[in-house]
């Protein structure tokens, strides 16, 4: 066999050798500059099965783009033909030139640039080359299909399904360019030597063919793929600093993340990768309301992630509502409300509030705690519905916030005010220990998300009032007639997505109405989040508006939510009326019998009730 | 002495301008269109669970830095966003004090 080198193959390895040392570099240092706990994590994981889970989410979804498929079947093709694609060539290209060349250990070049060393018959195992040729055409078609859609994607992307695409940093461009010339280089490149042997596949040798028909293609073959040489250099230089970087990276964020590791309120190594690992694919653009309601103004979670990479001042982050959509949406899994939540810095407000718990009114010992919430004090139908519930259902209550002037802490956390939010929650943390309660019930989802990630209450369950709903349905306590009304029910961000409660509002809605015609997909954000303060009240309710024709798609009779501020937001641009679920029960509830016929079974549910809470402290 | 309206109008009604210092006010107003167009209603007041905060963020202050440094209740703001949701002219008063704070830290040892 003649020597495997010419001087083209400089370029490729010269272009790769950096961006492998980049990688290198960098998972080193991601991995070093993780939290101790979190490095623990990653070495016990190591040696475990999570570490083939994480192998098989590499492939279904780095590979294959499983979860693009599952959004829209043409723009999960252009994905998984481009990475299966090129990942196939990669390995079937290396399996050929070990075969032929009979050596496993050779420089890189040798199998990406196969072709050229070998471009046909005249080695003895030649009856399998046809077989490979074939095979290699087959990924090499797949994979300029997929450029094929990624083309008509940036000129109408409403093809592959999505509204919007992403606007481009220079860099990104830059590379964008590289890689799509990679392909149809490979092609000519190819084309060109089967032509001048008369050998290659359907693609590569018909098109030499064709090619040798016209001109004498030998010539040119070597400038071929000295071309496509210099295009795979300038795609491997620009990789590190482009959107590309996602390519080596996404595999080492699903195998950390598999391991245990999160993206916590500090910046780690962990946060660097997640920056890294974003695709910039764009989904998320179509899954932001503001993009309806505010068009043109990159506020989306891919142009925050660009500028935090490229170590920009991120714009716009004080208009993003937190709703979590583009999170729920994000295909690589990235930690977005986390990394949005870190850029707000605290610039000491609330801090003057007195520190002093606030006088508990423990005169007599209760079960059931009812925190009504700041944003429930202002829809007072709510607390009204909530006092029916309980007296029907005989709970013995407390009122906790009945003058209206207690904050849970999560508003300030929202506008980056930890060390107020801080203050705040250790203060009416002593204030609800002090009633001696079991049950937490509170009517603010916003309340309710932060009772549950960060207060410290001990053995006090904490429950939103759609589940204490739930329950009460579940066990008798109160007896509903049901409506005949249609009714569709409103997802609120803390509670959805933020807090994964999503049952139990259902169950109640079933429960109570003839018909259930909440429209499926991702909960809606209202757009009266506390998320975005910068935001003006005439987006606000351009997005209010948006979610409500959304949720009134099936012509519903009423829309029903669960969160006080949604109610708010919905009521004046909705033409039907909006109610809270403890609303809507209180107004189907069976009142004043006492469901004293019930007594027995109820005393029975009682029982099995304190044991299933026995059983849940004891779980937590 | 009440004129014919029933109110009275007191003898000095001067506003000292060499001592107006709108720094803080202009870059409020630059960020937030919206904060010029308060109608002082009180809404605000009425809902804020501290009863102090955005409602003292008065006429004075437009033209006064030293009037925005007498504010001492803004530190007291949970941020709820209550007064945002009753303010008729949808001013979105949570930003507003969280910029006041800022450019106050700004500007406070400029004076």
């Amino acid at each position: 066999m003649e020597k495997l080198f010419d001087p083209f193959v400089i370029l490729f390895t010269a272009g790769f050798s950096f961006a492998a040392f980049w990688f290198i570099y960098k998972v080193i240092r991601w991995f070093a500059e993780l939290p101790a706990s979190d490095r623990s994590l990653v070495l016990h994981g190591i040696f475990s099965v999570k570490t083939l889970q994480a192998l098989w989410e590499t492939v279904s979804e780095s590979l294959l783009h499983r979860n693009i498929f599952k959004r829209n079947f043409r723009l999960g093709y252009m994905h998984m033909s481009l990475a299966f694609g090129w990942f196939m060539l990669i390995v079937i290209g290396n399996i050929e030139s070990t075969w032929y060349s009979g050596s496993m250990f050779k420089p890189l070049y040798v199998s990406v640039f196969w072709r050229f060393f070998d471009p046909g018959p005249g080695f003895p195992e030649a009856m399998y080359q046809p077989g490979f040729a074939m095979v290699m055409d087959f990924f090499l078609l797949l994979v300029l299909s997929g450029l094929g859609f990624a083309m008509i994607k940036r000129f109408r992307s409403k093809v592959v399904g999505m509204k919007r695409t992403t606007r481009q940093h220079p860099v990104d461009r830059w590379a964008l360019t590289a890689l799509w010339m990679i392909f149809p280089a490979r092609l000519i490149a190819e084309s060109m030597t089967c032509g001048t042997y008369g050998t290659g596949s359907f693609l590569t040798g018909s098109l030499g063919y064709l090619f040798a028909h016209f001109f004498n293609p030998q010539p040119l073959v070597l400038p071929a793929w000295w071309f496509y040489s210099a295009v795979l250099c300038a795609f491997f230089v620009l990789l590190p600093f482009s959107r590309y970087a996602h390519i080596p990276s996404e595999p080492v964020l699903i195998f950390f993340r598999k391991y245990g590791v999160r993206t916590s309120n500090l910046s780690t190594g962990y946060t660097d990768l997640s920056l890294h690992a974003c695709s910039s694919c764009g989904v998320c653009i179509d899954a932001c309301q503001l993009s309806e309601a505010l068009p043109g103004r990159p506020l989306q979670s891919n142009y925050f992630v660009k500028s935090l990479r490229h170590r920009e001042t991120p714009n716009h982050q004080w208009e993003c509502l937190l709703c979590g959509r583009c999170e729920a949406a994000c295909p690589v899994g990235v930690s977005l409300m986390p990394l949005r939540q870190m850029q707000r810095p605290d610039s000491g407000i609330g801090l003057g509030l007195a520190k002093a718990p606030h006088p508990g009114k423990n005169g007599h010992r209760v079960n059931v705690l009812y925190f009504a919430g700041c944003m429930s004090h202002l829809t007072p139908g709510i607390i009204e519905s909530m006092k029916d519930i309980f007296t029907q259902a005989g709970a013995k209550w407390q009122f906790l916030d009945a003058d209206g002037n207690r904050c849970c802490g999560r508003p300030m956390k929202l506008a980056g005010q930890t060390e107020a939010a801080r203050n705040v929650r250790l203060k009416l943390e002593q204030d609800i220990k002090a009633t001696g309660a079991s049950l937490l019930v509170t009517s603010c989802p916003i309340c309710y998300r932060i009772f549950n990630e960060e207060y410290e209450l001990g053995p006090i369950r904490i429950v939103h009032h759609s589940q204490y709903i739930n329950e009460l349905l579940e066990w008798n306590f109160i007896r509903i007639s049901k409506s005949g009304m249609k009714a569709a029910y409103h997802e609120p961000c803390e509670l959805g997505r933020g807090s994964g409660i999503r049952k139990e509002p259902r169950n109640v809605i079933s429960a109570l109405y003839s018909k259930d015609l909440t429209p499926p997909g991702e909960g809606l954000c209202c757009g009266g989040s506390l998320g975005g303060p910068a935001l003006d009240i005439a987006t606000r309710k351009a997005v209010a508006r948006g979610a409500v024709s959304q949720l009134t798609a099936n012509d519903p009779d009423l829309l029903v939510t669960s969160c006080p501020l949604c109610k708010k937001t919905f009521r004046p641009v909705s033409e039907i009326p909006v109610m809270d679920i403890a609303e809507a029960t209180a107004s189907c509830m069976v009142k004043g019998e006492r469901l004293a016929e019930a007594k027995g079974e109820r005393r029975e549910a009682r029982g099995e009730r304190e044991k299933k809470e026995i059983k849940i402290r004891v779980g937590s | 002495m009440k004129n014919r309206f029933g109110f009275e109008i007191q003898d000095n009604r001067q506003i000292d301008l060499d001592l107006a210092d709108d720094r803080v006010n202009d870059e409020v107003s630059a960020i937030i269109r919206a904060w010029r167009s308060c109608l002082k209603c009180g809404n605000c007041a009425a809902v804020c669970p501290e009863g102090e905060g955005v409602y003292k963020l008065d006429l004075s202050a437009f033209l006064d830095l030293s009037a925005f440094q007498k504010l001492t209740g803004l530190d007291k703001c949970y941020l709820c966003g209550k007064c945002q949701l009753v303010c008729p002219r949808g001013i979105p008063t949570r930003f507003v004090i969280m910029q006041v704070i800022n450019y106050m830290k700004e500007y406070g040892k400029a004076v």
